[in-house]
């Protein structure tokens, strides 16, 4: 028996002594992602990009904090895509920052931008334009990406904006659209990847996973769930003196990882894994923002307010409690804006004044001097006792979405509403059920939503009271107020603070604050951001 | 054998459909609208309606099940709504990582988990059973995601030895396979000990040990083989469910598994992708499992002869003569 313990005994000392070293000795080195740091070779290929630059290759890790999905031009939105698509795909027209007209935006695919009249504008592309496969586009190569995409019905606002596109020559097309609503032709101009018709139908899947694009830089590798490769386009088409900050070709090239753990991502951050994160969030943030907003030695943030509001919602259909006024005011009253942000988002925001983002192009500074519900629970009860209710005497469903942010926001409304005497239940349900039960007014009576527009806030106000809230929100003079402010011709500031007035007064939608993202990097990177908060990969500046 | 594999083979069709009609109407009744998440917040429900209508989700419930069906025999799991790519294709491409770590995984656990057990097992209620068994105890208890994470700050943070996440050469599966076995290991260990400490007593040993056959060659030769059907049976269960993913490992190392695809698109609501993903998982198991009764099969010849449809031997002992 003792001779078996002894020979037991040494062969799983063995056989573990082998696993560590198998485990600690660690083959590793030269692999293309997620590669140890800490080594003096790794040091330089991440650190020194400036030096790298001047020896040859240079190689820029980039981790994105969503699955990237459908990389095909015509595909749906998606937190990752959006990540990835302005690096491989190219538009006729971009912004650079928000509230721009198709005027003052950014050319890519279009070289000329010629608004007829409220419904029409024509669009003249460069007649040099190649894709990477050596393929010329053409009008004709516009109009099939834009019918691609209707036909795919993946952005219902293109289905609803664009009437037809005419083809007017090589170079030139007509396109109608069915509406003069402010913000249609800068949407429509941005929202379609331009590809080669030929080299789509060539692909044979879509261009799902290797689409030859126009862009500056083009997909060597897709890893679905994992990494995106990206190299440097060398036949680029566009002249140098014409390149948008979007056709900037600072490396040789560009790897996006797939780092959905927040946790992992700033390790990868730290070991310099990673050169840059395109947004760190959250309690992470931390390591490399300190509290005064100075940025940890080492590192560069780039903080970025982005185009969505928090919202509180309400459900004013006849039978829900909210169709009172003084009841929805208490609630507002209720709430400590500046608190909510300091709590659920680590004070990564800017208070707003209305239902949408305090950046947006119509946005009127005026507003944030005046009184917005401002907290009082004096104020609070005082409407409460108007509604006709006592305290403790309402329930209420507050839904949400089930993130991190949007639990800590309810549960932080909660005990302001409790504070009041209105009891808060919280449905937290997934992205799927929440957007199936948004426009279900049987299924809450109070509703958190992040609000986003492209442009001006009328955008914003369309999502959160236009035609998607028909089942619980009923108000033709609003709907015309909403109506007349969002038209081109119409759109003007005083009418915008009409409309304004008109939601808060009937407290419709209560902006809580907009939401701001960051991006960081290691400090020998100049972070550069779409202005919808995506960073611009190809752009970020290496030290010289 | 032959015969037994093919009908055991016949028998997965019947289960396959079954799994894939269950999954087929837990989703269809599942909430949440596939077409509302494809199109976003700023979809009206009319827009929403024409996109049930294009991807087919306002058909009735039988004919959509009969569709699917129909295309799920010809191998055709339809397009994902989140890829848009074949539903097979992403599995196919999937499934070697899931396969690959999951192999690793099951090795480790095996190899160490039955060597603690039968250590612990041999040395009853000593202090080498009551290390084995807290290292079982402290594996089973360990949350894989916490484990993972440390791994990672102490092998790739701090020491720079090990690439954190991403997939590529062997060094990409180290740290991920020894999280996901940790657990197997501790259960392996567990089956191990209960096993071994049943059949180490049994007469056929003691009468080994009364012959003065070593403990060692008992221990292998004897008490090894008896004691191991039990373990090939959890072993086999565990290495089925790790080929359904490890969802919280691929996560947390950004490996483009089984697991993570199936969660994904579960919270999606793609719903070619979930029905795919269980059907193939469905199948993968039920190989799994024939696998270990094949292995049965190996280590005991009485299940082996039970297979292959032979009568049992009759009792060597002759019938009494009666007196005259």
């Amino acid at each position: 028996m003792k001779k078996t313990t002894k020979f037991l005994t040494k062969a799983s000392a063995l056989a573990i002594t082998a696993g560590l070293m198998f485990a600690l000795t660690g083959c590793g080195g030269g692999a293309s992602s997620g590669n140890s740091a800490g080594t003096n070779e790794q040091t330089a290929a991440t650190t020194a990009a400036g030096e790298a630059a001047t020896q040859g290759k240079t190689h820029f890790n980039v981790g994105i904090n969503a699955d990237i999905g459908d990389i095909s031009p015509f595909g749906g939105v998606g937190t990752g895509r959006t990540y990835t698509k302005y690096t491989m795909y190219e538009y006729l027209l971009q912004f650079d920052k928000f509230g721009e007209t198709v005027e003052d935006m950014v050319r890519q695919i279009a070289k000329e931008v010629d608004v007829i009249d409220a419904t029409t504008c024509r669009i003249v592309i460069y007649d040099d334009i190649q894709d990477a496969a050596g393929n010329l586009i053409t009008s004709a190569d516009v109009n099939f990406c834009y019918q691609g995409m209707l036909d795919s019905k993946n952005l219902p606002k293109l289905n609803q904006y664009v009437e037809k596109i005419e083809i007017i020559d090589n170079n030139t097309l007509d396109f109608y659209f069915t509406t003069s609503q402010v913000g249609t032709m800068e949407y429509v101009f941005c929202q379609v990847p331009i590809v080669s018709q030929k080299a789509y139908e060539e692909s044979g899947n879509g261009m799902s996973t290797a689409p030859v694009t126009t862009a500056p830089y083009q997909v060597t590798e897709m890893i679905a769930g994992t990494s995106l490769s990206l190299a440097r386009n060398e036949n680029y088409w566009q002249k140098e003196e014409l390149r948008s900050y979007l056709a900037v070709q600072e490396w040789d090239t560009i790897k996006m990882h797939v780092i959905t753990e927040a946790a992992q991502m700033t390790m990868a951050l730290k070991s310099g894994t990673i050169d840059a994160a395109t947004v760190v969030g959250g309690k992470e943030l931390e390591n490399f923002v300190n509290s005064d907003g100075s940025v940890a030695a080492g590192f560069s943030a780039k903080r970025q307010t982005g185009g969505v509001a928090y919202t509180v919602m309400f459900n004013t259909a006849p039978e829900s409690p909210f169709s009172n006024l003084e009841l929805r005011q208490a609630l507002c009253y209720a709430l400590d804006n500046a608190s909510i942000l300091a709590g659920a988002s680590n004070g990564a925001g800017d208070l707003t004044h209305t239902a949408a983002t305090v950046i947006a192009g119509d946005y009127n500074p005026k507003w944030d001097t005046e009184d917005y519900y401002d907290y009082s629970v004096e104020n609070a009860k005082a409407k409460l006792a108007e509604a006709g209710y006592k305290e403790g005497e309402l329930t209420i469903r507050l839904m949400v979405e089930n993130t991190s942010e949007y639990n800590k926001m309810a549960e932080i409304m909660q005990a302001y509403w409790l504070e009041i005497g209105v009891k808060t239940e919280i449905l937290s349900y997934d992205s799927a059920l929440f957007n199936t039960y948004r426009t279900e007014p049987d299924q809450w009576e109070v509703r958190m939503n992040a609000i986003g527009t492209s442009d001006f806030v009328v955008g914003s106000y369309e999502l959160a009271v236009g035609s998607i809230a028909d089942k619980y929100l009923y108000d033709p003079q609003m709907k015309e107020l909403l109506k007349t402010s969002s038209d081109t011709a119409t759109h003007t500031q005083e009418n915008v603070d009409t409309l304004h007035y008109y939601i808060k007064d009937n407290c419709y939608a209560y902006g809580l604050y907009s939401q701001s993202t960051t991006s960081v990097g290691n400090d020998q990177i100049e972070l550069i951001r779409h202005p919808w908060g995506q960073l611009i990969a190809g752009a970020c500046k290496p030290a010289k | 054998m032959a015969r037994y594999i093919l009908k055991r083979l016949l028998w997965m069709i019947p289960v396959v459909l079954g799994v894939a009609v269950l999954i087929f109407t837990i989703m269809y009744f599942v909430p949440g609208n596939p077409a509302a998440i494809m199109l976003g917040a700023s979809a009206t429900p009319e827009e929403i309606a024409i996109m049930e209508e294009a991807l087919g989700l306002n058909q009735p419930y039988f004919k959509q099940v009969f569709d699917f069906l129909v295309n799920m025999l010809h191998g055709d799991f339809g397009m994902s709504y989140l890829y848009r790519t074949p539903v097979i294709t992403d599995l196919m491409n999937r499934f070697p990582y899931t396969l690959l770590l999951s192999l690793i995984s099951m090795v480790i656990a095996l190899v160490v988990g039955i060597l603690l057990g039968t250590i612990a097992a041999v040395k009853q209620d000593s202090w080498s059973d009551r290390i084995c068994m807290l290292i079982s105890l402290v594996g089973v208890s360990m949350p894989s995601f916490w484990l993972a994470l440390m791994l990672v700050v102490v092998f790739s943070a701090e020491l720079g030895w090990l690439p954190a996440f991403g997939i590529g050469g062997p060094e990409y599966y180290i740290l991920p396979a020894f999280a996901n076995s940790l657990g197997g290991i501790a259960s392996q260990a567990r089956q191990s000990r209960s096993s071994v400490l049943e059949v180490i007593r049994a007469d056929y040993a003691t009468t080994a040990r009364a012959k003065g056959v070593s403990e060692r060659a008992i221990l292998l030769k004897h008490v090894l083989p008896n004691a191991l059907i039990p373990i090939v049976t959890s072993a086999g269960s565990n290495f089925g469910r790790m080929l359904g993913g490890t969802l919280i490992i691929e996560t947390v190392f950004s490996m483009p598994g089984i697991g993570t695809y199936m969660v994904q698109a579960i919270n999606n609501r793609d719903y070619p992708a979930v029905r795919g993903s269980v059907v193939f998982c469905a199948i993968m198991f039920s190989i799994v499992m024939l696998i270990v009764d094949l292995c049965y099969a190996y280590i005991d010849p009485r299940i082996k002869a039970r297979y292959e449809g032979k009568k049992r031997r009759k009792s060597y002992v002759e019938k009494p003569v009666k007196a005259a």
